[in-house]
Formats: structure tokens, C-alpha cells, sequence
């Protein structure tokens, strides 16, 4: 498995999803499943840069792994900081009148709605969030 | 992301070029703030609009909100496939006015 290691500020996003797409670029990775992963990963980076270390700074390690045949990509962020269980919360209510009166919560249902599993873990002082998608045609 | 503005007197048109994410929604906050002052309708021309992740929703529900607010409308308009389906997984497909 490739990985890299960035400090968990917003400013690294672009850093995380460069590399996450040249680990997909020798692939034939569908346009729409690489869409759906660069919001994944903004989602999930963004949510790590947000609150694991917070008040401090941490790093966050992301590892990327294409499996083929069938083709689907492991992609994995670890940090160190606050144990968080992003999935251990209820999925946000996405009524019109929910969505007017609250924030948030949004961006872990994408995560869920667009991966074909997601898994969370903690292990050795790090959390761990396990995504996979399958990249074969629809 | 680029944002050009069309002027149509009481209608504003924005053509959003890019992406609508962590890094770009601040800017496009600012400029939703100022239109939303100036017209009475927004449309958000999303033709050429690669993706929108959750803070990028944020920014749109805020507009949304300030333009019900004072009585104006907002709408988008050629929405594409992928950013659609955002929209359909967080609701935002029955929150928004598309035309």
C-alpha cells in the first residue's frame, strides 16, 4: 500500500487528493467513481483537519491501494488524535426542513451514499477509516 | 473556480466554472452575499460546475436561505449527472428549485 503523511490542515487537501488520483491514473478508473472519491476524500481529510487535533495540529496518514479484478481501490486515513467514531452517528435527516434548520452531517452521508463499504477502527492510539469503491463499469 | 456574473436588471445570473469545495466555498460566499443583496432572483448556471462536496452545499443552502428571506427566489440550471446525484444524496434535490 502507498501512503502519504501531511500535516491535517485544510491547506493539504490538494496535496492528499493529487496523490490519491496518481495512484488511480494507471487505472481505468471510471470519470463518475473519480468524482465520487475526490468528495470523499475532501470529506473525510477536511473532517480529520477539522477536529482530531483541534485545538493543535496533527499529521494524518492516507494510504491508496487498486486491487484488480475486480478493479476497486482501498483507500485509508489514519490520524492520532481524539478516538472519533465518524459512522457511529445517525445518519442526517434530509427533509427540506432539516436541512434548513441545521448544519452538518452531510458530508459523512456522502461518504457512506458513494463508497461500497466504509469502515472505522481504532487501533494503536489511531483511528483508522477504511473506504472502498469498486471501480468496474457500471 | 471562476464566477462570471450576468446582469439581467432585477435577475442575477451566475456561471460557476470548477469546483464548489472546501477551498473555493468562501470566495463563492462572498460573491452570494453581494448578489443576493443586489437581485430579487439568483440562477446559478452550473454547466460548467465539476463538483460540489458538503461545504460547497453549505454555501448554496445559505443563498438559498437569504434569498427566501427577502422574498427573492434562487434556482440552478444545467446541473450536471454527478453533481445531481450530490444533490439527490443529501436532499438538497428537494430543497433547491431547478429550472
Amino acid at each position: 500500500m502507498k501512503s502519504i503523511i501531511v500535516p491535517a490542515v485544510a491547506e493539504e487537501l490538494d496535496r492528499v487528493q493529487e496523490f490519491v488520483e496518481a495512484e488511480l491514473e494507471a487505472y481505468d478508473c471510471p470519470m463518475r467513481a473519480m468524482m465520487q472519491i475526490n468528495i470523499v476524500v475532501e470529506e473525510i481529510f477536511v473532517n480529520i483537519a477539522s477536529y482530531a487535533y483541534r485545538p493543535e495540529v496533527g499529521d494524518a496518514e492516507i494510504c491508496c491501494e487498486v486491487d484488480e479484478d475486480p478493479l476497486r481501490v482501498t483507500i485509508q486515513f489514519l490520524d492520532h488524535g481524539k478516538p472519533f467514531d465518524p459512522l457511529a452517528q445517525e445518519d442526517a435527516d434530509t427533509s427540506p426542513e432539516a436541512l434548513l434548520e441545521r448544519d452538518g452531517g452531510l458530508g459523512i452521508l456522502l461518504v457512506k451514499k458513494s463508497m461500497d463499504a466504509v469502515d472505522y477502527s481504532y487501533k494503536d492510539g489511531k483511528n483508522i477509516l477504511t473506504i472502498i469503491k469498486n471501480l468496474d463499469e457500471e | 473556480m471562476t464566477i462570471k456574473l450576468v446582469n439581467r436588471g432585477t435577475e442575477g445570473e451566475l456561471l460557476i466554472e470548477g469546483r464548489l469545495d472546501t477551498t473555493t466555498s468562501p470566495e463563492a460566499e462572498e460573491i452570494f452575499n453581494e448578489v443576493s443583496g443586489r437581485f430579487d432572483k439568483v440562477v446559478l448556471n452550473f454547466a460548467e460546475l465539476e463538483y460540489v462536496s458538503s461545504a460547497g452545499l453549505r454555501v448554496l443552502k445559505r443563498l438559498h436561505m437569504a434569498m427566501r428571506k427577502k422574498g427573492g427566489e434562487m434556482a440552478l440550471k444545467n446541473v450536471n449527472k454527478m453533481v445531481m446525484e450530490v444533490f439527490e444524496m443529501t436532499g438538497f434535490a428537494g430543497l433547491l428549485k431547478f429550472e
